[in-house]
């Protein structure tokens, strides 16, 4: 699905316009698709385009216990596209859905607008509105690297803010956890980032069940993970548990 | 706060710092199978950690970290000790098709307190003096490093139906690789002439170069290849930098793939 990237003009003008029908939608994408992929995704519920933007909290169990994903499959962009793939085949999601971005957020209007520009040769919103589609798809687009596989895809949010809540069930007895990722999507968005690319020592388990546990509570505090990240620097929060942990994040 | 790296308020023992004397932490993989790696901690001198370790007051840990999954775990169960100062912890994958950088040390695991420091090994500056310890306080420290999966993995070769010579794309899934797709006919030259082949080696060094320059472009960078960046670092060549040459850190990597390379 990568090669989605690479399509000429007048393909990702034919792409674009096959998200306004579920068949020809997938008669496009089928050549993008292995014979032999795994993912099934069939939940109860079926989303409205603005429920998908932001998909509800009420959802997030059932996706996560639905798809039964462990950490390195939530983390391929390739799963993310085929339960995108599943929920169109399964009439959980229309295909215009992607096509939002976070400043256009009606999707079938960026689609006609979009292919309205390039008809008359314009292409800045349409390449615009190309990307955004790929991007809720699957991601890992050139220019986002892995971190829109996180941040992204509706489905892979829902599932890595539940993930994120659960490992800090593990340690804490906090549910406000869960609405707290669900409401602070900066929040979410600069975590994930510095888990996984500028600041790991938030991925341990122990310091990021402690830090969400405090963040429920009292909100961000603008200098909390700098100084989260100076303390790392001589003391090892994974040899710690995690009252040890919030004491010293209480003391910063 | 202002505490950095450099400015412990205890010692520390670490390449190329000198709170200690006759002192070193060494650590090396010493096997693997399809899910764990055992990994051999030793320190040598450095008396007042090893007196720390016989009270039961310090321990050997390893972080591991597979950035791709936003994982990261610490690890203090040993596997066997062979000494007080000299012991092999092993280590669980979470795939072994997926790069993990780990982070061996040794931490203070006793209550916070303060100690005197009259111990043989330490550098003078600190003999006589009261350094308080806090509970995880990294004591000694071997640098990130990645499993031994070898830089050759990174690139695989392809035969292709392409008119041009060959060329090469990053591919990011599992950490990422170098894909090269490469002209039928030159393709089965490669593969009779074989890796020792002088022009094959040009060759696969041209393939190498042009994958480096596409890498040097990505905002980030694929996580296997962070060996390969240490090494091109070890020889002063940072591949962010704006003077970077891609040939040069070919010809660095090279004997790397070379090893490894299954055209």
């Amino acid at each position: 699905m990568l090669e989605l990237q690479k399509l000429k003009d007048e393909e990702k003008y034919l792409f674009l316009k096959s998200l306004l029908d579920k068949e020809e939608f997938l008669d496009f994408i089928e050549v993008f698709v292995e014979e032999d992929y795994k993912v099934k995704f069939n939940p109860s519920f079926k989303l409205s385009e603005f429920e998908f933007q932001y998909i509800p909290m009420d959802f997030y169990k059932e996706i996560y216990d639905h798809l039964k994903f462990n950490e390195l499959d939530a983390s391929n962009y390739k799963n993310w596209f085929y339960v995108n793939l599943e929920a169109v085949k399964n009439d959980i999601i229309k295909p215009y859905y992607f096509a939002f971005s976070k400043k256009n957020k009606e999707p079938l209007r960026n689609i006609a607008r979009a292919l309205r520009e390039y008809e008359k040769g314009e292409k800045k919103f349409f390449y615009e509105i190309f990307r955004a589609v790929l991007r809720r798809m699957f991601g890992m687009i050139k220019e986002r690297g892995r971190k829109g596989i996180f941040q992204d895809v509706p489905f892979s949010i829902a599932w890595w803010k539940y993930h994120l809540f659960l490992i800090s069930l593990e340690y804490v007895n906090n549910e406000k956890i869960l609405e707290f990722l669900y409401e602070k999507a900066t929040f979410y968005n600069q975590l994930v980032e510095k888990m996984g690319f500028t600041l790991t020592v938030l991925a341990d388990r122990k310091l990021l069940a402690a830090l969400l546990d405090y963040a429920a509570y009292n909100g961000v505090k603008k200098e909390l993970v700098k100084d989260v990240a100076m303390v790392s620097s001589i003391r090892s929060f994974g040899a710690l548990n995690v009252d040890e942990i919030q004491k010293i994040i209480k003391g910063l | 706060m202002t505490l950095t790296t450099s400015a412990y308020p205890y010692p520390v023992l670490e390449e190329e710092r000198f709170d200690y004397i006759n002192s070193t932490y060494q650590i090396k993989q010493i096997k693997s199978d399809s899910k764990h790696i055992f990994i051999e901690h030793h320190l040598v001198g450095a008396d007042f950690i090893v007196d720390l370790l016989q009270k039961g007051l310090a321990k050997f840990v390893i972080t591991v970290v597979v950035k791709d999954a936003l994982f990261r775990k610490t690890y203090d169960e040993i596997e066997q000790t062979i000494s007080v100062n000299r012991v092999v912890q092993k280590i669980p994958l979470l795939s072994n098709e997926i790069n993990h950088s780990f982070f061996a040390h040794v931490v203070y695991v006793g209550e916070d307190r303060e100690f005197e420091l009259n111990y043989k090994n330490l550098d003078k500056f600190w003999i006589g003096r009261k350094v308080k310890l806090l509970k995880g306080s990294i004591l000694a420290k071997d640098g990130w490093r990645d499993l031994d999966f070898g830089v050759g993995d990174i690139l695989k070769i392809i035969k292709d139906d392409i008119s041009i010579s060959f060329d090469s794309e990053i591919e990011y899934e599992n950490g990422g690789k170098i894909i090269c797709k490469m002209n039928k006919d030159l393709f089965e030259k490669v593969v009779i002439r074989g890796s020792k082949d002088l022009h094959v080696r040009s060759i696969i060094s041209h393939i190498l170069s042009q994958a480096l320059f596409k890498l040097s472009k990505l905002d980030e960078i694929p996580s296997n290849f962070n060996s390969i960046i240490y090494k091109l670092k070890e020889e002063g060549i940072d591949i962010k930098s704006d003077d970077f040459d891609p040939i040069k850190a070919s010809l660095v990597i090279l004997p790397h793939v070379l090893g490894d390379l299954d055209a």
